[in-house]
């Protein structure tokens, strides 16, 4: 498909509809990542005691 | 003897509209407070490129100091890289973990760079003589990344003559996010949109947490998108030092000294591309235009999206804080809670403004590298 929007044949709109396409699933896609990232890290590495006293502290 | 006169017959009516808008720039800068740490050198920069001969250019055949300053550190990327570990070492992404829905927000409010390039090149089916090309476009709509350094970066790769109009739109609007966000936001919402309350939950987040996710980022971002790794990088970089907790001196560094320095470079270089006959454009008027049709895009983008949201979600979201996903940190998240307490004084929404705020400097990024990433394919 790449090869298509990448040759002569489509049309500048058509280039432009294309990164407007896979820019924003492309963000939305990375940014999903992060927020699994996000969850997975807070899981893998929850609060100890000691940094939760120093908090209320 | 006309050698000793030389400035004054070689002045243009040219140069003396680049004082005036050299000047203006610095007034927004000093009387309106408009991002006055790049405004004001950008604007002195114009001034100083203008002066006849521009001898701050190039002199008896050598380049002069600021073209050499643009060669060292815009051409090579350097300045808008080092700005981003001075950015990366002032963000605290602690309020994006405590709401870490937000972060889509971020990516929605994106929309406006796509939306923006897209414009650009229907603009330059029906205006031939704009010459926009896929690069034209993609340059001016990444000032919709409401991300200065982001936007220097993508300009410098794809439309170097255009720097200077694309850094004074990204810039200018960026400081006028309070002016430009509201009315977009209020013609999109209802009153009672704009005064649904939301919970807060203060939570603790682990330093672990936080010094494991800068690594993390980078390795991903740089998997994805290779060329984005300059910017995600060095940001993530930043962040490291400062939640590292034993590199105080070095956060501090970078978030003042190396901040500031890079910041008078940066601003003084910028200008040293607007020259008259650079500036002078119609394309200068047009990026304006865009630039500014970016950041409503954005706005609308982030505001529609979290709509969207609610027809799904049990507890509603203030749709407003869609528009804080754009970069502008910290501007939107406190122009959105400003909205918010105008309606209901009671509403209190700046934490997770400030998250999807935070979110939006993240996706400012990976909107700007898959950018980069995406044009040059698309041209080969």
């Amino acid at each position: 498909m790449v090869e298509y929007f990448a040759s002569s044949s489509a049309s500048l709109i058509e280039k432009g509809l294309f990164i407007m396409l896979v820019g924003i699933a492309g963000v939305f896609s990375v940014l999903i990542v992060f927020f699994l990232l996000i969850k997975l890290l807070e899981r893998v590495f929850p609060v100890k005691a000691e940094e939760e006293q120093s908090c209320e502290e | 003897m006309e050698d000793l006169f030389i400035g004054f017959t070689s002045i243009t009516i040219w140069n003396v509209i680049m004082y005036i808008i050299g000047g203006m720039l610095i007034y927004l800068a000093i009387k309106k407070d408009y991002e006055p740490m790049l405004l004001l050198p950008i604007g002195f920069g114009a001034i100083l490129v203008n002066i006849p001969l521009a001898s701050v250019l190039s002199y008896e055949g050598k380049p002069g100091v600021l073209q050499t300053l643009f060669e060292a550190g815009i051409a090579t990327e350097l300045f808008p890289v080092l700005i981003f570990i001075a950015i990366g070492a002032m963000i605290d992404f602690t309020p994006l973990f405590k709401n870490p829905i937000m972060i889509f927000f971020g990516a929605a409010a994106q929309f406006g760079i796509f939306a923006t390039i897209l414009a650009a090149l229907f603009l330059g089916q029906y205006v031939p003589w704009l010459n926009i090309d896929l690069k034209v476009a993609s340059a001016i709509g990444i000032i919709g990344a409401a991300d200065g350094p982001t936007a220097i970066f993508v300009a410098n790769k794809f439309a170097r003559n255009l720097l200077g109009p694309i850094s004074v739109a990204a810039y200018s609007y960026m400081s006028l996010v309070p002016i430009i966000q509201p009315p977009v936001i209020k013609a999109l919402t209802t009153k009672q949109e704009r005064m649904i309350k939301m919970e807060y939950h203060e939570e603790k987040v682990s330093k672990t947490v936080k010094i494991v996710f800068p690594v993390v980022v980078t390795i991903i971002a740089g998997i994805v998108a290779p060329i984005s790794v300059p910017l995600v990088g060095l940001l993530m970089f930043g962040n490291l030092i400062r939640e590292s907790g034993v590199l105080e001196r070095l956060s501090s560094t970078a978030q003042n000294e190396l901040a500031n320095l890079v910041t008078i470079l940066l601003g003084i270089t910028i200008g040293s591309t607007m020259t008259a006959e650079k500036f002078l454009t119609p394309a200068t008027l047009l990026i304006l235009a865009m630039g500014l049709a970016a950041f409503v895009f954005d706005t609308a983008g982030g505001v529609l999206f979290a709509k969207l949201l609610n027809l799904f979600l049990k507890k509603k979201i203030n749709p407003m804080l869609g528009a804080a996903g754009i970069s502008a940190f910290p501007m939107s998240a406190r122009v959105i809670q400003k909205m918010a307490a105008k309606e209901d004084p009671t509403n209190f929404i700046l934490m997770q403004a400030v998250s999807a705020n935070v979110s939006g400097q993240l996706g400012s990024i990976i909107a700007g590298g898959i950018v980069l990433a995406l044009v040059p394919l698309l041209v080969r």
